[in-house]
């Protein structure tokens, strides 16, 4: 090994070190959410990361490093659904029991009807607090498509709160 | 002016998802305040109360970098190597204090042969006794400081029994 490759190497994982300081936890938070069900959060995003290293040659394409990222994060998270590694309990039981507004319960579940992408889409803008365009990228849709999914969304959680 | 409805209320909607530019949010905002349009309201509501149900991101802390591990690993690894080098050095220096001092070297001079001078014989005649005598005392022996006398040297000095 030569002293570039050295200082490639080198500034290449202070890069990707830097990414998981800043992205880290979101991350942890999105995998444990949407996936902890079936896998450890905290092995999904070393498997998240792995995949960084190992493509880390497109990082520098990417627009977004957030959203290059929820988008590994999100195919090792489907990767452990099809596997199915490991059983954790759900995400709800280890929220702490509080007293909830009547309206917020009544939201929860109108959400929890919404179809798998709907949801998805809906949580990665309001949640994760991505743009249309990070989205898309995550989702690998058009950005129309994450457009008419997020007003869907919109029109289907209305209706279900004026009932 | 009046703008398609359809379209209005996707505005709406990406102005409740907080994904419309400043300029348009004022736009639209100037447009629904002429029109006394509820529905940015009811949209606002819709997605507040959706964000609110999702919860806010609960941040834990992270595990330490992958990274970080094998550093530290690596930095352990050199204080043990350097540590059992200054072991190994400290036990060779004990065994090398304990040890009995090496005795000094034997150093072997050649010593070049002394050149014994030979003696005058001081004698003309060549078969005379004193040449003999001398001659034997010189082939003989140093060692012993009496000369050893033999029965020619005898005869020699007496001339002979006869």
């Amino acid at each position: 090994v030569n002293m570039p490759d050295i200082e490639t190497h080198s500034v290449e994982t202070n890069s990707i070190e830097h990414l998981y300081r800043s992205h880290g936890q979101a991350l942890l938070a999105y995998l444990r959410r949407s996936f902890g069900r079936c896998a450890s959060a905290e092995d999904l995003l070393q498997e998240t990361f792995v995949q960084v290293l190992r493509n880390r040659a497109r990082l520098t394409e990417a627009q977004s490093p957030r959203a290059w990222l929820f988008g590994i994060a999100r195919h090792v998270g489907l990767t452990a659904v099809r596997n199915r590694r490991t059983i954790e309990p759900l995400d709800e039981a280890r929220q702490p029991t509080v007293m909830q507004r009547p309206e917020i319960a009544d939201m929860r579940e109108a959400i929890s009807q919404l179809d798998d992408s709907l949801r998805e889409t809906l949580e990665l803008r309001l949640r994760e607090g991505l743009s249309y365009e990070e989205i898309a990228q995550v989702l690998e849709i058009p950005i129309g498509t994450v457009r008419s999914r997020l007003h869907t969304a919109m029109r289907r959680l209305r209706d279900a709160m004026e009932k | 002016m009046n703008m398609d409805d359809t379209t209005l209320e996707r505005l709406m909607m990406d102005e409740a998802l907080g994904a419309l530019s400043p300029d348009v949010s004022m736009l639209l905002a100037a447009y629904t305040q002429t029109t006394g349009d509820a529905r940015v309201a009811q949209w606002r509501r819709v997605a507040n109360l959706a964000g609110e149900a999702m919860g806010e991101t609960h941040l834990e802390p992270l595990p330490a970098f992958p990274g970080q591990a094998p550093r530290q690993a690596r930095m352990w690894n050199m204080a043990r190597l350097g540590l059992a080098a200054a072991a190994v050095l400290a036990v060779g220096i004990g065994i090398g204090s304990w040890m009995p001092s090496k005795p000094a070297a034997n150093v072997s001079v050649a010593q070049a042969p002394v050149e014994t001078p030979r003696r005058s014989m001081g004698v003309s005649d060549f078969w005379s006794s004193q040449r003999l005598l001398a001659s034997a005392m010189e082939s003989a022996p140093r060692a012993p400081s009496r000369p050893q006398w033999t029965w020619s040297m005898i005869e020699a000095r007496t001339g002979g029994l006869r």
